[in-house]
């Protein structure tokens, strides 16, 4: 009789519940073996269980996929309809489930498998040393940035770190916001919940996935593209994807898009096994993982799946006369809607009734931020299609020449299976223009950028021009590696919308407030006040909630949240006097006995509140000024 | 050499004729979306401001819009006023009815900061009707 399991499959076990019983015990001796253990059980060792019998890299590419996949659909059913709390220990009573249910999914796969799947492959070195070269770009730029900073961020870690103190997933996250109800993409809150509850704080938690899934995406990337091109071109496109046309490294890095950002992991898994399966390969459980996955990071991808959908089926007519593998992906796909939308049904009966763009209101707040789009020029149109890259609006070098090149290579392109790309290629360029007037919408111009680096690896596939890269890359503006990981040396004490650090002084100052300031304490600052895409961080203050637990008189208006509207509008008002004149005493006492303000915080960068105004004043007394930082305590 | 009947070439043209069919509708297939998530603006309205008075604290201005509104029935709907200092972050945010086909005027005062600030009126009614004003700079 043949065994359950292989040897290789006993020894995952073994480290599992290895993994599992440290991570159990450790809270009693060590937090930080806690934190790594569990970092691997969420990340990692679910999905390698179940993909034991893959290929390499696609273990790699998918093991976090299947992992958080799991980790956030078993918690919704815990927490959402069990009633499980989310507490410090929330994780103990998941991961048993979670085990238990990958175990016995393994026993009915193996009794059901007549032969393994494929035998563990050898990953080629020249794609670990690409790997390797962005791994360390990356660390370096985390290095130098410490966290993530951005809207979404503080949105993010302000929504999940309410829902910690509040014990569950629950779309009412007063009083900790004004929201009484939202609706947004579950990862964005649920993943750093759960991280939350290892002891993690959000922001931290939020830089560090966010990053790993870039890595991850590069390797999707690899795997899509070595389904197209030969192998040698193959890594050379994934070399100058990781360094030049990262999209999702863009979107991370400014203003922090992460959840948008990564959604491109799940979308280029997608196109991966939607190849596969052109080609007869089914594999069923790996593109249910990467469709729930990417519906649970962020649906606007799910255009550029339609398009390369639409692209596939135009490729078999034009190769086939037929649609007979076009018909079998699309019956695919439909078993697997099902599947995806009971996996998150907790989710989406709580969440789903709410939709607040839906309002008038909201409509009309939304479309203040796109208005300067929607009457933008042609000419300007086809240039962002084109030329722009999202975090710097304006051209980029590296997009420019990827068009150039995508322009002389094109003949290139339309050969053998790579005719597939050129459709697609076609399509986006087309369809992104009839998108872009809408700001979120404007995203789809950033989608054609997928295919520079495919056209890139016809023409420059020779190890000289990875070494001419190399060296022309710090000279080139707007070359996203290098670009990126001189942003600090470059924004220093200097305000920038699109990029943004947080100095060490910031965090000092977060540290004086958790030891010398009362938790009950109400801060007041310069970062609310915001519009349909939600407060912009200004003076990085917004990140005093999620690292301290101190309540914010922070009105963030995000189109996603449903908020008292007249409220958040006297609380602009209220802003604005106390900015205007910081002794106007109707409107202290209203901040103090109202809305339980207790202190002001005033960062580096300032408008509303001047800290002169503060400090000559009777009312307020400095209990904190370190640099450009000062925290007032009302008197 | 063996010559193609006329019936298969004209099967390749037909062939030809039913792929770039099959193109047009997949395209306006995936083009048909943006036609739901795209409200374009209707309703539009000229704003003005003009600074009446500086103090030691404050700046105040009055500013005037005329919004002109072709497919409402009737001449009330309302106008969202906003004030940004940073970009996304706003200093004033007030809702004001308004006549459609009238000027309509409104006061602003903001901290002086030696600062340029952005103003936006952003219009809509009760037959979601929607139109924003050019953003114009306010300076305090």
């Amino acid at each position: 009789m043949r065994p359950l399991l292989n040897k290789r499959e006993n020894f995952l076990w073994i480290i599992t519940l290895a993994l599992f019983i440290i991570f159990c015990l450790s809270q009693y001796f060590n937090q930080i073996f806690r934190q790594v253990t569990g970092i691997l059980l969420i990340f990692a060792m679910p999905g390698i269980l179940i993909l034991s019998r893959y290929k390499t890299e696609e273990i790699i590419a998918f093991s976090s996929v299947i992992s958080v996949s799991l980790v956030i659909i078993l918690t919704f059913f815990l927490n959402i309809w069990i009633g499980i709390r989310i507490d410090d220990v929330f994780l103990d009573k998941l991961f048993p489930v979670l085990l238990v249910g990958i175990f016995l999914y393994k026993i009915i796969l193996s009794k059901n498998q007549k032969k393994t799947l494929a035998k563990p492959s050898k990953i080629g070195l020249y794609f670990i040393l690409i790997l390797l070269v962005s791994v360390v770009f990356r660390v370096l730029i985390i290095s130098k940035i410490g966290t993530l900073i951005g809207t979404d961020i503080a949105k993010f870690a302000t929504i999940s770190h309410a829902m910690k103190l509040k014990e569950g997933i629950t779309p009412d996250l007063r009083p900790y916001d004004l929201a009484s109800s939202f609706f947004y993409f579950p990862l964005s809150f649920t993943l750093p919940l759960i991280i939350e509850t290892l002891g993690i704080d959000a922001i931290t938690s939020i830089t560090y996935f966010s990053f790993l899934f870039n890595i991850l995406t590069i390797v999707a990337f690899y795997i899509l593209v070595s389904k197209i091109l030969d192998h040698k071109k193959a890594l050379y496109a994934t070399f100058f994807y990781s360094m030049f046309f990262d999209v999702s490294l863009d979107y991370l890095m400014s203003r922090g898009v992460f959840s948008f950002a990564i959604a491109f992991l799940p979308c280029f898994l997608c196109m991966y096994l939607l190849i596969e399966y052109f080609n007869g390969v089914k594999k069923r459980n790996l593109l249910f993982f990467s469709f729930l996955f990417l519906f649970l990071t962020h649906w606007f991808l799910f255009f550029v799946l339609f398009a390369f959908l639409i692209s596939l089926f135009l490729y078999e007519y034009y190769s086939e006369r037929g649609f007979s593998k076009s018909k079998g992906i699309i019956i695919e796909i439909l078993k697997i809607i099902p599947l995806i939308l009971i996996s998150t049904l907790p989710f989406l009966i709580l969440f789903g009734p709410i939709y607040p763009t839906q309002e008038i209101v909201k409509a009309a707040d939304w479309k203040i931020y796109e208005i300067d789009i929607e009457r933008a020029s042609f000419l300007n149109k086809i240039f962002a299609i084109i030329f722009e890259n999202f975090a710097t609006i304006i051209g980029s070098v590296s997009y420019s020449l990827g068009f150039l090149v995508s322009i002389l290579t094109f003949n290139e392109l339309v050969k053998n299976k790579r005719l597939v790309i050129a459709i697609f290629f076609i399509l986006l360029i087309f369809s992104s223009f009839f998108y872009i007037h809408s700001i979120t919408w404007k995203r789809s111009a950033d989608y054609t950028k997928i295919v520079y680096p495919i056209s890139f690896s016809f023409l420059f596939n020779h190890p000289l021009f990875i070494g001419i890269s190399f060296i022309s890359s710090p000279f080139v503006q707007n070359t996203p590696v290098w670009y990126y990981y001189n942003i600090p040396d470059r924004v220093e004490g200097k305000y920038q919308f699109f990029f943004d650090v947080v100095d060490d002084n910031e965090l000092k100052a977060f540290e004086f407030i958790k030891e010398n300031i009362s938790e009950n304490a109400t801060f007041l600052l310069d970062d609310g006040g915001a519009g349909c895409l939600g407060g912009q961080p200004f003076s990085h203050g917004e990140r005093i909630f999620p690292l301290t637990s101190r309540k914010l008189f922070y009105f963030t208006n995000s189109c996603p949240l449903k908020i008292d509207w007249d409220d958040y509008q006297h609380r602009v008002d209220l802003y604005r006097n106390i900015s205007i004149n910081p002794d106007n005493d109707e409107i202290l006492n209203e901040l103090k006995d109202n809305y339980n303000v207790t202190h002001i915080y005033i960062g580096p960068v300032h408008v509303g509140l001047n800290p002169e105004l503060f400090k000559r004043s009777k009312n307020y007394e400095l209990v904190y000024h370190e640099k450009e930082i000062y925290i007032f305590e009302i008197i | 050499m063996k010559k193609k009947s006329i019936s298969s070439k004209l099967s390749k043209v037909r062939g030809k004729w039913k792929f770039f069919i099959l193109l047009i509708v997949l395209i306006i297939i995936l083009i048909l979306p943006s036609m739901v998530v795209t409200k374009y603006s209707t309703i539009k309205g000229s704003l003005i401001c003009r600074k009446i008075e500086t103090t030691e604290l404050t700046c105040k201005f009055v500013c005037s819009i005329h919004p002109e509104n072709p497919k409402n029935t009737t001449k009330e709907l309302y106008g969202r006023v906003i004030v940004f200092h940073s970009l996304w972050t706003a200093m004033f945010d007030k809702t004001y009815r308004m006549q459609s086909s009238n000027t309509n005027l409104f006061d602003i005062e903001l901290p002086r900061r030696n600062y340029e600030y952005s103003i936006v009126v952003s219009m809509y009614d009760d037959e979601s009707n929607i139109g924003v004003s050019d953003k114009i700079k306010l300076v305090c």
